[in-house]
């Protein structure tokens, strides 16, 4: 019997080039998402345009959680790209820090969310508004929640060992996906917060 | 290594030079791996990793069938006792396994080959 000859051949394993298959899906997994977001605001805009009725009914709303609460969640998505840098140089402290950072902001940002809610003249049930401003934020914070988990096994792993210059799939893909969540906080502070002060609304 | 398209066929077809031959190429012996090629010439460009067997899939089917179900009969208590079941069986089936991992090509050199 012929000994088979060994391979020569080295070839990555699980993705060509520096970008993985849990990267990829990550990216359809935030267009997925980013089209909820999407259509959900458009509903906003769509009630904010409609004459027959005052809008906002509550009239504007205070800025008073809102804007310190987004600048919290902008310097949570700074400390998981400083995080993520760290993986690029073996440095699995940096990343360690910067994801455990990240976490404590992000539930920093859940608390003060909570205190903004319970502190709203109306419910989920008193208007089309209240209904999608609830539906809204509620969403958001559905996608923080699971942020947070993404961050805590992150931040877990990552003490455990797990992660390397060349292993570093997995903390690239929670990155993008707490950017993400930011991202569209900024999108969600822009239309509820935001735009009755410029002019968005009437009655 | 198979080498054309109609590997059985190479010797009358005669399409080129180049012949499939079953004692060279990748071992893939190291787990459960399959190769991933070039879409038309078939050329070999990285290797994939696949898990095994486990029963988190199923048993994640179950919560999550079980924390819908006490949504929808207003059972908070089991709707959230499920959920949180459901995070830690996401969490132990993603928990990284180096044999699993997925490899940048930062530089092949370095790289863990199957």
């Amino acid at each position: 019997m012929v000994e088979p000859r060994k391979s020569v051949i080295t070839l990555p394993l699980g993705s060509i080039g520096h970008l993985t298959n849990g990267w990829w899906a990550m990216l359809f997994i935030i267009l997925t998402e980013g089209a909820l977001f999407a259509y959900l605001l458009f509903a906003y805009y769509y009630l904010a345009v409609q004459p027959q009725t005052a809008f906002p009914p509550s009239g504007v709303m205070s800025l008073r959680l809102s804007l310190p609460n987004t600048f919290v969640l902008l310097a949570s998505s700074a400390a998981v790209w400083w995080g993520e840098q760290g993986i690029k140089r073996d440095k699995t402290g940096q990343v360690a820090a910067g994801f455990g950072i990240a976490f404590v902001l992000g539930a920093i940002f859940v608390g003060v969310q909570l205190v903004e809610w319970a502190e709203k003249p109306f419910t989920f049930a008193t208007s089309a508004y209240s209904s999608l401003y609830f539906t809204v934020t509620g969403f958001h914070m559905a996608h923080v929640a699971a942020g947070l988990i993404m961050l805590a096994a992150l931040f877990v792993w990552t003490l455990l060992g797990y992660f390397d210059r060349a292993r570093n799939a997995p903390i690239s893909i929670g990155a993008i996906y707490w950017h993400f969540v930011d991202a569209v906080w900024l999108a969600v502070f822009l239309t509820f917060y935001v735009t009755p002060y410029l002019g968005l609304g009437h009655g | 290594m198979v080498a054309s398209r109609h590997p059985l066929w190479e010797a009358r077809l005669d399409e080129q030079e180049g012949r499939t031959e079953t004692g060279r190429g990748l071992a893939l012996d190291d787990g459960r791996e399959v190769v991933v090629t070039s879409a038309l010439d078939g050329e070999p460009e990285a290797i994939l990793k696949m898990p095994g067997d486990s029963p988190l899939p199923f048993l994640l089917a179950v919560t999550l069938t079980t924390s819908l179900t006490g949504l929808l009969t207003h059972l908070w208590w089991l709707a959230g006792f499920a959920g949180i079941a459901s995070v830690g069986l996401i969490i132990a089936w993603v928990w990284p396994r180096p044999e699993l991992a997925q490899v940048a090509a930062l530089d092949r050199a370095e790289l863990p080959h199957g």
